[in-house]
Formats: structure tokens, C-alpha cells, sequence
């Protein structure tokens, strides 16, 4: 029972580095950027310009 | 043994007995006229209002109309809060995934779904409960004094709608129209909260308010009301960010455990839960939003939120998170 529990724990981790791994990959290939150029517009559709 | 199991049945008994005569108050409580429960609630809103005082703390954006174009801009925030909003600090993941996904070249979002990948595994749907601007929003609405009625026929039919939005609105369509967000264009309530913002902040933009905003507000509208009867009826029903972290709620870092040597099945929490889920089933439900009322109605303090179960680790016998019915 505890090793179920310490394998859903394992699971998370593992899950959460892989998360972390496409957050790097993201940031060499200039996503941040990409998101920032977006974000720092006002989105005219979210706000119901369109 | 047998003595054992005709104590935990007496018990059991005494707690269904209490249940109840407690049942109208758990009802009142969950309807959201009755008396609030304890601190515990009142220190969860404590968390929203920072948590979402932060991510809108670009404050003199509320009354020049412009947003702030920091930095910051480049990380996503956790939550539902639309980047458009004057206040906004951080990025919003649903905007900036569709924004990946429905641009004129295509770019796999690696950046964005590694950050809700990396939210969901450590929080699960914590997220919804303590940390989205627009949950809070939800809260207090359901703590206005109206009619209320958080259980009817077609509820858990309209809880698959938010699958649909995320598959539809958030992915497949915006993969297929080349500049549409169509979730953040039809239907997001946030943006639809910053429109009304630039709106009243920003006065040459005004004449181009026209049949979207219009659509938009007729969205917020039904929300908002339907948020005074129903508890959080956007997160049960429609938002792509609940259904997304509602997959990691099973096996997040942080999540429920559930020690079943102590639960003795009186249903207090399930009559303490607004997301009508019954946590001593399903703990880990993908619908749970991890507010905690069931943790503190617990009489045998059998649940429990962390990354450890607490009685395996006081040395008990319990069998908690090991047989963790996990929302399956």
C-alpha cells in the first residue's frame, strides 16, 4: 500500500520533470518571447473586439 | 477484531445519527445561507485574494487603461486571468496555448504546455480552489444571498461540456482557423471582465465594441447569474483549465488521501462538498477543486490533502492514499 502511494508520488515527479524538460525546450526555441509579444498586446479578440 | 468492527459500526451508527440531525445545517451550509464553516474557508478566500491580487498587480493599469508589458509578461500564471486585463502581470496559458496553436505557422507550444503539465502534476486541480482569479470571482458570487440550487437533473451530463470546450474551442479550432482563440473570442468570462475594463478606461476604443462584446457580455451574464444559484458553474461546466488539470488530479503531487481504517461512511463529507462529489469514494475526482470542506467536516479526520498520508507517517495502520479509489 505504501509502495502504491510512493509510485503515485514517483508518477507526480516524473510527470513534473517532463513538464519541466518542454518548459527548456520551449525557452531555447524563443516560446517565452512568442508569449510575451502576445501578452503584451491587448488581445482584441479576448476582449471582445475581434 | 470483531470487537473492533462493532466499534467502528457503533460509531459509524452514532456519526449517521448525528449526520442526520447535523444534515439541514450541512444543507444550509451547502446552499450557502447557512452559517460559513469555520476558519479553514475564510483562510482559503485569504489565499484567492492574494493569490489574484498578484497576478493583477499592475494596479494603476485598472485606472489609465493600460496593460503592463513587463518582463513578467512571459511567464503563465497558474489560473484563469486574461493578459488583456489592465491589472494582469502574467500571461493567461488558455490565451497563449491558442495563440501557439491558431498561429499562421504552426509551432508545437512546448513552453506553455510544460507549464501546465508542471502546475498539474505538483497541484492537480489546487489550482481551481486556491490560486485562479476567476474561481474566487465564482466564490464570492455563490456567497450572495439568493436562490440557491447546486443539485439538479442534468449536472453531471453539462460537466462533459468542459471537455468539449477544451478539445473544440481550445485546440481543435484554432489548429483549423488560423488567428482564432476561439475560447478566448466566444467565450471567456476573464476577457470578457478586461473588456469591460478598457471599456470604461479607455475611451477611443469604445466605438469598436460591437456584436462580439455584446455576445461576450450575454456569456458573463448567464454566468454571473447562474453563478449566484449554482456553485462555480464555469469551473463545473466550461473551463478548458479545470478539465485539463482534472486528468493530474489522480496521481498530483499534492492531493487527497483517504484513510479507510478511519472512515466510518456517515457522508458528512459528501454533504459538505459544493462540486457534489463524494470524497470517501472518490477522493481524487477529477471534479474535486481541493476547497477542503470535506477535510474539515470529517468527524474521523480520515482525509486528508498533501503530498503524504498523515497517518502512515504518525506510524498508523492506516491504508489511506495505498488504496486510493482515485477518482476512477
Amino acid at each position: 500500500m505504501k509502495k502504491l502511494l510512493i509510485n503515485k508520488n514517483l508518477l507526480a515527479v516524473i510527470v513534473m520533470l517532463i513538464g519541466i524538460g518542454l518548459i527548456v525546450i520551449g525557452l531555447l526555441s524563443g516560446d517565452a518571447v512568442s508569449v510575451l509579444n502576445k501578452a503584451r498586446r491587448i488581445c482584441m479578440e479576448c476582449i471582445g473586439i475581434g | 477484531m470483531d470487537k473492533e468492527v462493532s466499534e467502528k459500526k457503533a460509531k459509524q451508527e452514532k456519526l449517521s445519527n448525528d449526520g442526520r440531525s447535523a444534515s439541514s445545517a450541512d444543507r444550509s451550509a451547502h446552499n450557502g445561507s447557512g452559517p460559513r464553516r469555520g476558519c479553514g474557508s475564510a483562510g482559503r478566500h485569504g489565499i484567492q485574494a492574494v493569490a489574484t491580487l498578484i497576478q493583477n498587480a499592475n494596479f494603476k493599469g485598472f485606472f489609465t487603461g493600460k496593460i503592463y508589458t513587463g518582463a513578467a509578461k512571459k511567464v503563465c500564471v497558474p489560473g484563469l486571468n486574461c493578459y488583456s486585463c489592465p491589472g494582469a502581470i502574467g500571461a493567461c496559458p488558455v490565451g497563449s496555448l491558442q495563440n501557439f496553436l491558431s498561429g499562421m505557422t504552426f509551432r508545437f507550444p512546448y513552453y506553455v504546455l510544460g507549464l501546465l503539465i508542471f502546475f498539474g502534476a505538483l497541484l492537480g486541480r489546487i489550482v481551481c480552489g486556491f490560486l485562479c482569479p476567476f474561481g474566487f470571482l465564482q466564490d464570492l458570487l455563490y456567497m450572495i444571498p439568493f436562490y440557491k440550487k447546486n443539485q439538479f437533473k442534468f449536472d453531471k451530463y453539462l460537466r462533459y461540456l468542459k471537455y468539449i470546450v477544451l478539445l473544440v474551442l481550445v485546440i481543435l479550432l484554432p489548429l483549423s482557423l488560423p488567428l482564432t482563440p476561439a475560447f478566448c473570442k466566444y467565450v471567456c468570462p476573464s476577457g470578457t471582465i478586461a473588456g469591460i475594463i478598457t471599456w470604461f478606461t479607455t475611451e477611443f476604443i469604445r466605438p469598436q465594441f460591437g456584436w462580439l462584446f455584446s455576445w461576450k457580455l450575454i456569456v458573463l451574464g448567464i454566468i454571473v447569474v447562474s453563478g449566484l444559484i449554482v456553485y462555480r458553474p464555469f469551473c463545473k461546466y466550461l473551463c478548458p483549465l479545470g478539465a485539463f488539470y482534472g486528468f493530474f488530479n489522480r496521481f498530483a503531487l499534492v492531493r487527497m488521501h483517504l484513510d479507510e481504517s478511519a472512515c466510518v461512511h456517515c457522508g458528512a463529507c459528501a454533504r459538505s462538498c459544493k462540486m457534489n462529489i463524494d470524497p470517501s469514494k472518490k477522493p481524487n475526482s477529477m471534479e474535486c477543486i481541493r476547497c477542503g470542506d470535506c477535510v474539515r467536516a470529517c468527524p474521523e479526520k480520515a482525509l486528508h490533502i498533501g503530498i503524504r498520508d498523515h497517518r502512515a507517517n504518525a506510524g498508523s495502520t492506516a491504508t489511506s492514499g495505498a488504496k486510493d479509489p482515485a477518482g476512477s
